[in-house]
């Protein structure tokens, strides 16, 4: 039985937009020591790049669910609506 | 005017296809404009609805001899069941439900089956468009702005659910939720045989099971869960309350994940094969706990229903009733608002009353009754 989140999201049918729906404001994500968001999203969309010193949003697996916005504690995260036909179908 | 319509109705789930069957069914044009192609497709798999609500909106619910269910379902909610686990060990009791008066469904089918019946009815359902604005002239909200242009109405109702980006960046709702009004569910739906479940859970065929686990006994996990037995699949979720979650650096499906290694689910569930998996947030902070200044309910052309209105009742067996109830109380206020032929805030307030009076129904979902699981659960039944 299926276990990870990344095998868990390989089952899912989403048709990602172009542009992420996801933004993040990177100087604030930089200087961030808790990087809480990389732990608590259930579908791993945030991971920190030591190498580029930046967030990457894979926005490609969201679920849509909205935890991000709330759990970041400094309101680094803006959620917006996927386009209509995009993202969870 | 241009794609002029008397409601809008923003979301397909229970509570605005709730709203747009009692609208249509008494003559008011209405459109439902859904962001994904079948409408509630990305929150909870499996659910519970208990005919009771249902059946005097949906009225085809039954065919016309009352006897035979029409829309779509699993099984039927034959014993209600609460787990109580522990590291090592659980405690569980059954309710017998023999009035075959509560059903287990999967969202997609049957939020399907519901829009086909709104579109029987009279409304219009437009599929695949994400509403981006509220439209507002002359202080009054007058119509959306999705991404396929502009649609106009006397009234927009908001049924977009407990992720409400359209309610907060129209300044309907004031900003964020804390981490700790919040709870963080993950789901699975893991397929077996409908013969596995029935052997598994000692059910007769057609009957299923729907099961509340609480697993703050779990080291790490104060928590909640539950199990349905769909016709041939079992859909598990978990959660906590976020803000544990994140101070315990946990995952949410390390959560589940954990749940489905206790020794008291595990063979529930062996063998079987993952097939889906969701992620949603339930609001610990609900319409009757909230701050007025959080979250306004009705606007000048304006109402919120459902999950965005914090109308939800996590607690609840069949958690999409007070959505429903929700959305129907908005289509009566709008019948009245059309009566009046005044659509301002002052004849919207009506509305207020009316869902005061859902959520004097059983009782008040409260973060204390993780403490309390005995008095949750038995006032219930």
């Amino acid at each position: 039985m299926v276990k990870t989140i990344e095998e868990k999201i390989f089952l899912i049918k989403s048709c990602p937009d172009t542009e992420s729906h996801i933004k993040v404001n990177q100087d604030i994500c930089t200087i961030c020591t808790g990087k809480e968001c990389t732990k608590f999203c259930p579908a791993n969309v945030f991971a920190w790049s030591p190498v580029n010193n930046k967030l990457i949003v894979g926005y490609e697996n969201c679920l849509e669910c909205g935890l991000c916005t709330v759990g970041c504690p400094y309101g680094s995260i803006r959620y917006e609506q996927p386009k209509g036909g995009f993202g969870r179908i | 005017m241009k794609n002029k319509h008397e409601v809008i109705i923003v979301g397909a789930g229970p509570a605005g296809l709730s709203a747009a069957k009692v609208l249509a069914d008494n003559g008011i044009k209405t459109l439902v404009l859904e962001k994904t192609k079948k409408g509630a497709s990305k929150n909870f798999y499996s659910g519970i609805i208990s005919e009771e609500h249902m059946k005097g909106i949906f009225t085809n619910f039954f065919d016309s001899s009352g006897g035979k269910i029409m829309a779509p379902f699993e099984r039927f909610v034959d014993q209600y069941r609460v787990y109580i686990l522990q590291e090592d060990s659980f405690t569980s009791f059954n309710v017998q439900n023999n009035k075959q008066n509560s059903y287990i469904v999967l969202r997609e089918p049957f939020n399907q089956w519901l829009i086909k019946e709104v579109q029987k009815a009279g409304a219009e359902v437009i599929t695949e468009t994400a509403v981006k604005n509220l439209i507002i002239n002359d202080g009054k909200i007058s119509g959306v702005k999705t991404d396929s242009g502009e649609f106009f109405a006397n009234v927009v109702i908001i049924g977009e659910g407990v992720n409400p980006v359209l309610t907060k960046s129209s300044g309907l709702r004031a900003g964020e939720f804390k981490s700790n009004q919040i709870f963080s569910f993950v789901e699975e739906d893991i397929s077996m045989s409908a013969e596995t479940i029935e052997e598994r859970f000692n059910l007769s065929p057609f009957h299923g099971i729907s099961a509340k686990l609480f697993t703050q006994g779990i080291p790490d996990m104060p928590g909640i869960g539950y199990i349905h037995t769909n016709h041939n699949s079992i859909s598990i979720g978990a959660g906590m309350l976020f803000s544990e979650l994140i101070s315990r650096n946990i995952n949410p499906n390390e959560c589940l994940e954990r749940l489905k290694e206790h020794s008291c689910i595990k063979p529930l569930i062996a063998n079987g094969t993952t097939k889906n998996y969701c992620s949603y947030m339930l609001p610990v902070l609900t319409l009757k706990n909230q701050n007025d200044k959080f979250l306004k309910l009705f606007s000048n052309g304006c109402l919120i229903i459902g999950g965005a209105a914090l109308i939800t009742d996590m607690l609840s067996w069949d958690v999409s009733a007070v959505a429903v109830l929700s959305g129907k109380a908005a289509a009566q206020t709008v019948i009245k608002a059309k009566e009046l032929n005044d659509y301002s805030s002052n004849t919207l307030s009506h509305y207020i009353h009316l869902v005061k009076a859902i959520h004097e129904l059983p009782h008040d979902p409260n973060p204390d009754m993780l403490n309390n699981f005995n008095n949750a659960v038995l006032q219930r039944k």
